[in-house]
């Protein structure tokens, strides 16, 4: 009988190794007995009560590893280290594929005629990484945020003096020459052009102007700060005067929250200053000032949409407030939900992953008399208590800082609405619940199949407490994009989802379908 | 037309600082976009704001650009045979050369102790190891760098009084440089081994290789090294760790006229096959060659470039060429690498030598690229072998003139070691190399890839900062 | 530059990086779902998001699951931490902390609501669930030999296929150990329990799992029968005295903390199902959680918290730690 000791100082394996490896031993030929583990002094012990040890098993400590096996084979300590190593599959990875920089410069240095930087790092070091990429001549896309005011106010002028975009912090979305960059989607390319400060709401007016068989020429993204008074709205016009200049954009859509008063007036001072036609969507915002500059005022980001394809094509548009389809059909689906729910059945909870998205839901409703409640409130009394539990009417963004602390956006992993929904299930009084589904590069691969468990189990208590939980989606993307459409469509569809072709039109739909159980 | 409006009329060509999941969505639409494999920076890094001031930068790049310069002119050639004692400067019976940093008896490791103790026995002032060592310790024995004497040996690097050296010359500036002749393999002085089998093999070399080398050098004239070298690198060879097809063509340059020397037959028989037999004789010609290159650079007012990398087996030391001759020192690491067979981490000295001279001029394990074979002993792939090279870029200056790589499109090797890029990079000089045993005497245990300490860059920064 | 976002940080790994202002550390060893720092001596563990929060740990998130291994995080490699992020300069690997939930370690001692029938019926769903659920060949020989050995303990004896011939050569003083545990001998225990510590596989042996959830026990059922918990913290200290330096690090640190009521998670809702729910299905369910911790880790320790209890329920045992006030 041989014994066999292999021993490896400071080393350590998780369980399941050492359990996998202590199996395989024992079924080796010849071997009759064996121990395996980290040599504690009760397991040195042990070794020496089975006569499984040796000098060097006794001078180890209890950080290190062993194996002490008895066999009947010769070399069976080599067969069993082949074993344990092979289990252990302590292969080295094959060599690095490609040959990353280290530095922008080293970058820069490589990738010959380099235009254009995408910086996410962590925001304390992202402003300095910009001020490089500036100094090199880069436009830059600035995802990251966690950069400070000051900082942002920096870089953009520092941009502007040399004529280059800073598109951030906090931007998000932009398509470049037809590419698009970290969250956007797939659109036709075309003649209008788009400055937007907020992501979902640049995604959605896109997306549309696809499905409207419109095309986009260039989409720049400013961050969500840019027109709030310190910045000035510095990229907000700097982006606005390139589309300008741009000989293939013929309409110009710019995009944002309602701006700081005197950034507004500066916006607005320089649509007098082009014959293309400049469709102003601010978000709620001020319509007589807007469309006494001589550009078109919105009520929705679908309106903006329409009407910068009406424009592209020389016409002028009413205003979009109605249904893609027949109003009679729209009827038909609002009373068909209506009667399946229950008189006790009043309140609307609208669960948002697009930020922009839910204001827009908030406003839309707001306009049909509706008060809702939110983590993001069109008034502070609206705000709500707790924003973990929804009261009467409520519209949640997910996205929102409050619910992404430590986590990813909902947009990346959905399980912040996942663990909601089933919330919101739990409330008698609820009727509607609203969701959008974000696609397009950097969103999550399969929203709708994410939700869809959640979705179909709601549902399903609804109908076992004798009631009814009608559900309004809404898809943002387009064919393009790399997750299937027309697949999220049907999976969403086939539990029972009612889909709208626009964000505007899903809240139009909800408003009926409130409005009819009042 | 603006800037903006001129991107939009281009191709978007994008750098990807962060997630990388967004330069993966950009390759899939087929934009040509390169990661930056992106770290934050070091505190040492503060120090390089104080030199982005416009007139000061503009001085650095002037001196480097010197520096660069003074480098590529470099002429090395092999002028011939001498001995330690007559032509480095300041030698003495009782001085004793080593490679690395200047380092003290009782800091040495053991591999550099034997080298030393059998240095003694060999020039007759000691007759054993216990009084080598008690000789060693007693102070008597003049202890100095190679590198101050205008001389580099590999390994442990002793040069002692009788030793007899290769001289070369750089011929665009006129400076010397000395080395003694390579061993050979396996138990010898340059890894600590001081037995009799060494004694006996030095004073053959002092007897007989070098009289006839001498000789046969007399009838040559010169060797030009840096064809040679620019030869060898097309060869697979990489001038430090691969030496096969150098030691080839200087055998070819020296065989003719070692047959015409008026030797006996036997004796020129020897001295060929000891050549034949010894894959890194070239070792101790293209380190000299590389010291050669670089002693020039010396003494550049501004200029950030290291002109001196070498260990010896307890410091790692850098020079570089706007501070003088001081030095940078620090802890030399374990070289990470293959074992021969029964040897493993335990058996390793630290990192011992001047041979990192060879990287420090542009060649060695900044060559690997063109030395595919090497990874077989130092592990990995050559893609790996490529990669180490391509590194390498980011903290050069230049790309050499004369050594160019065949499978990077004949690019030449990074050259010019700047002490600021290596502090903005993080990415630290690649070294290939031998691992020598901790126990004086049994030779060479592995060969792996080592790099040098960080310390030694940011101290010389500092310093640099504080001399302008 | 990879960047993790941590989920959740321990309360006290938190309050310790507050403390400190900057850590350097290095990293002790690597697994696929995790990965420990050991920093000036205290041990710090980066879990995946997947796994249960610990004490002096944090749990990340990437989109795609961590893998620690393939991160190229080593052991020995130098980390700095500090109050916003952990860093490892080498691989280049970025921790965001902030924004990290806190996360309680403390045993969660409340009042409940709960009879002790209530508690008794939760046992017993405990021990059918070992029955047919939990990993018997960490330390479950040793706990089937007790129901034989000291039949007061109230144990059951499971079915095990196999018998390990390892066991006997510890038996006799596993059976000792339990012996001056249940009685509460404070004199001998730190004795007794030296001769065990230690015993079994994994980086956390079988029998330190063992221990751990004992003496957790102990502690919650200490303050629902409202005992003299400053004796049963002694009791729990003297314990590990002798034993800590004669296992792995890892469990030393582990042990320390589960003897004072910190445990992981998965083992503190266990705890609070046993005197707080009575909706079995939770129950078996918390327990299943626990049991599926590790390798065999999670049965070990759920055999000690089953054998913890049981002696807690027995008066017998129980009025050793009578408080003094009470009679």
């Amino acid at each position: 009988m041989k014994l066999c000791i292999e021993t490896r100082k400071n080393t350590y394996y998780d369980s399941v190794a050492l359990m996998l490896i202590t199996k395989e031993i024992k079924k080796m030929q010849g071997v009759k007995e064996v121990i395996v583990g980290m040599a504690t002094d009760l397991n040195k012990e042990l070794c020496a009560n089975l006569n499984l040890s040796n000098d060097e098993i006794k001078t180890l400590t209890p950080n290190d590893f062993f194996i002490a096996a008895a066999s009947e084979e010769d070399n069976a300590i080599e067969k069993i280290i082949k074993k344990v190593d092979e289990l252990l599959n302590s292969k080295k990875d094959e060599g690095e594929a490609e040959i990353k920089a280290r530095t922008l410069q080293g970058a820069v240095k490589q990738l010959k005629g380099a235009n254009m930087a995408v910086i996410s790092l962590p925001g304390k070091y992202a402003a300095e990484e910009v001020r490089k990429a500036i100094n090199n001549n880069l436009h830059v896309m600035l995802f990251s945020d966690n950069v400070t005011v000051e900082e942002e106010i920096e870089l953009k002028k520092l941009g502007r003096d040399k004529g280059l975009l800073v598109m951030g912090p906090d931007c998000g979305t932009a398509i470049i020459n037809g590419i698009p960059l970290c969250f956007a989607n797939v659109v036709n390319k075309g003649d209008i052009g788009i400055v937007g400060a907020s992501g979902t709401g640049t995604q959605e007016v896109t997306v549309i102007i696809d499905k409207l068989g419109g095309g986009v020429s260039q989409v720049i993204g400013t961050g969500g700060r840019d027109l709030k008074s310190e910045v000035g709205g510095i990229m907000m016009l700097e982006g606005f005067k390139a589309l300008i200049d741009d000989p293939s954009t013929k309409v110009i859509v710019l995009i944002s929250k309602p701006p700081a008063k005197e950034v507004a007036e500066k916006i607005l001072e320089m649509v007098k200053t082009t014959e293309k036609p400049v469709v102003v969507n601010f978000i709620g915002g001020d319509r007589n000032q807007i469309e006494k500059s001589g550009a078109y005022a919105c009520i929705s980001l679908e309106d903006a949409a329409h009407k910068a394809v009406s424009l592209s094509k020389g016409e002028v548009s009413e205003d979009f407030d109605g249904f893609s389809i027949e109003e009679a059909l729209i009827d038909e689906i609002v009373n068909k939900e209506a009667a399946k729910l229950q008189s006790s059945q009043k309140y609307l909870r609208a669960l948002y992953t697009g930020g922009t998205l839910a204001d827009e839901t908030m406003k839309l409703l707001g306009k049909e008399g509706y008060n809702i409640y939110s983590n993001i409130p069109l008034s502070p009394e609206f705000r709500l208590k707790n924003i973990h539990k929804s009261i009467e009417h409520t519209c949640i963004d997910l996205g929102d800082d409050d619910f992404t602390l430590g986590k990813p956006h909902p947009m990346i992993d959905p399980i912040g609405r996942v663990e909601r929904l089933p919330k919101e299930a739990e409330d008698d009084e609820v009727a509607v619940i609203l969701m959008d589904f974000v696609i397009g590069y950097g969103s999550n691969m399969d929203p709708a199949g994410e939700m869809l468990p959640q979705i179909i189990e709601a549902k399903k208590s609804f109908e076992d407490k004798g009631k009814y939980l009608s559900v309004i989606g809404y898809i943002c993307g387009t064919e393009k994009d790399p997750q299937s459409y027309i697949k999220q469509a049907q999976k969403l569809k086939d539990a029972g989802v009612i889909l709208m072709p626009s964000n505007a039109q899903a809240v139009r739909l909800t408003a009926k379908l409130l409005n009819k159980i009042k | 037309m603006s800037l903006i409006n001129k991107l939009f009329d281009s191709e978007l060509k994008v750098v990807n600082l962060g997630l990388e999941s967004f330069c993966k969505d950009l390759k899939e639409q087929h934009v040509e976009c390169v990661h930056v494999n992106w770290r934050p920076p070091s505190a040492a890094s503060k120090f390089l704001y104080k030199l982005e001031e416009e007139n000061l930068k503009e001085k650095i790049e002037n001196a480097n650009r010197e520096a660069i310069n003074r480098l590529l002119e470099a002429q090395p050639v092999i002028l011939g045979v001498g001995t330690a004692g007559a032509d480095i400067p300041g030698m003495t019976k009782k001085t004793i050369l080593h490679a690395g940093p200047p380092i003290t008896w009782d800091r040495m490791s053991e591999p550099l102790r034997g080298a030393i103790i059998g240095g003694l026995i060999y020039e007759g002032l000691a007759s054993n190891e216990e009084e080598a060592r008690a000789l060693a310790a007693s102070g008597e024995i003049i202890f100095d760098a190679c590198h101050h004497r205008s001389a580099v040996g590999p390994m442990a690097g002793v040069v002692t009084y009788s030793m007899p050296v290769w001289k070369l010359q750089n011929k665009a500036f006129g400076n010397y440089a000395y080395c003694t002749f390579n061993e050979g393999l396996g138990k010898v002085l340059r890894f600590g081994a001081f037995s009799s089998e060494v004694i006996n093999r030095l004073n053959w070399m002092e007897k007989t290789l070098a009289p006839v080398l001498k000789e046969a050098m007399e009838l040559k004239g010169e060797i030009d090294l840096k064809s040679i070298i620019a030869q060898i690198l097309q060869m697979g060879d990489e001038g430090h760790n691969r030496n096969k097809a150098g030691t080839s063509l200087v055998f070819r340059e020296i065989a003719p006229y070692i047959v015409k020397t008026n030797f006996s037959d036997e004796v020129k028989a020897e001295v060929l096959t000891f050549i034949d037999k010894n894959d890194h004789f070239f070792l101790n010609i293209s380190m000299p060659a590389c010291k050669c290159s670089l002693d020039p650079l010396m003494d550049i007012k501004y200029s950030t470039i290291v002109y001196t990398m070498s260990r010896n087996g307890t410091d790692f030391g850098i020079r570089v060429s706007g501070t003088g001759n001081e030095w940078f020192t620090a802890p030399c690491e374990i070289v990470q690498g293959l074992y021969f067979p029964g040897y493993d981490e335990k058996d390793a000295n630290p990192d011992i030598g001047d041979s990192c001279i060879t990287e420090t001029a542009g060649i060695g394990g900044f060559a690997m690229a063109t030395a595919p074979a090497i990874v077989q002993f130092v592990g990995g792939t050559p893609k790996d072998a490529i990669n180490y090279t391509n590194s390498m870029y980011e903290i050069t200056c230049a790309e050499n003139n004369s050594y160019k790589l065949p499978n990077l499109n004949f690019k030449g090797t990074p050259t010019g070691i700047d002490v600021r890029k290596v502090i903005e990079t993080s990415i630290l000089p690649v070294i290939n190399t031998g691992i020598a045993c901790n126990r004086a005497g049994v030779g060479q245990v592995g060969a792996g890839i080592v790099h040098p300490p960080m310390k030694c860059f940011e101290d010389a920064l500092k310093a640099f900062v504080n001399k302008i | 530059m990879v960047q993790l976002k941590a989920v959740y940080i321990c309360k006290d790994l938190m309050n310790y990086i507050t403390k400190q202002k900057l850590i350097e550390g290095q990293i002790h060893s690597v697994f696929k779902n995790a990965c420990n720092i050991v920093a000036n001596d205290k041990f710090i563990t980066i879990l995946n998001k997947n796994k249960y929060m610990s004490p002096m740990s944090l749990t990340v998130y990437t989109e795609d699951e961590t893998n620690f291994i393939s991160l190229g995080l080593k052991q020995g490699l130098k980390v700095e931490i500090d109050v916003n992020d952990i860093i490892c300069p080498k691989e280049n690997i970025y921790i965001n902390l902030q924004g990290a939930k806190l996360w309680f370690s403390d045993a969660e001692l409340k009042p409940t609501a709960l009879h002790v029938e209530n508690i008794l019926n939760n046992l017993k769903l405990l021990e059918n669930t070992i029955k047919t659920e939990a990993k018997l060949y960490g330390i479950g020989s040793l706990v089937n030999i007790l129901s034989k050995e000291i039949p007061e303990l109230n144990l059951i004896t499971f079915t095990i296929d196999y018998v390990d011939t390892n066991f006997d050569f510890i038996r006799n003083r596993f059976i000792n150990f339990i012996n001056i545990a249940a009685a509460g001998n404070i004199e001998n225990i730190s004795f007794a329990a030296e001769k065990v510590i230690g015993f079994g596989t994994g980086l956390t042996p079988s029998m330190d799992d063992f221990i751990s959830g004992m003496m957790v026990s102990f502690i919650y059922l200490g303050d629902y029968y409202n005992l003299n918990m400053k004796a049963i913290y002694e009791f729990n200290k003297e314990l590990i005295k002798r034993g800590l330096n004669k296992t792995t690090k890892i469990s030393s640190e582990m042990l320390k903390h589960s003897s004072i009521g910190k445990t992981n998670e998965a083992v503190k809702q266990l705890m609070l199902s046993i005197l707080h729910e009575l909706e079995e299905e939770k129950i078996i369910k918390a327990f299943i959680n626990t049991i599926n911790f590790g390798e065999t880790s999670g049965s070990d320790t759920a055999l000690g918290i089953y054998t913890g209890c049981r002696i807690m329920t027995n008066l017998r045992y129980r009025r050793v730690w009578l408080n003094e006030a009470m009679h």
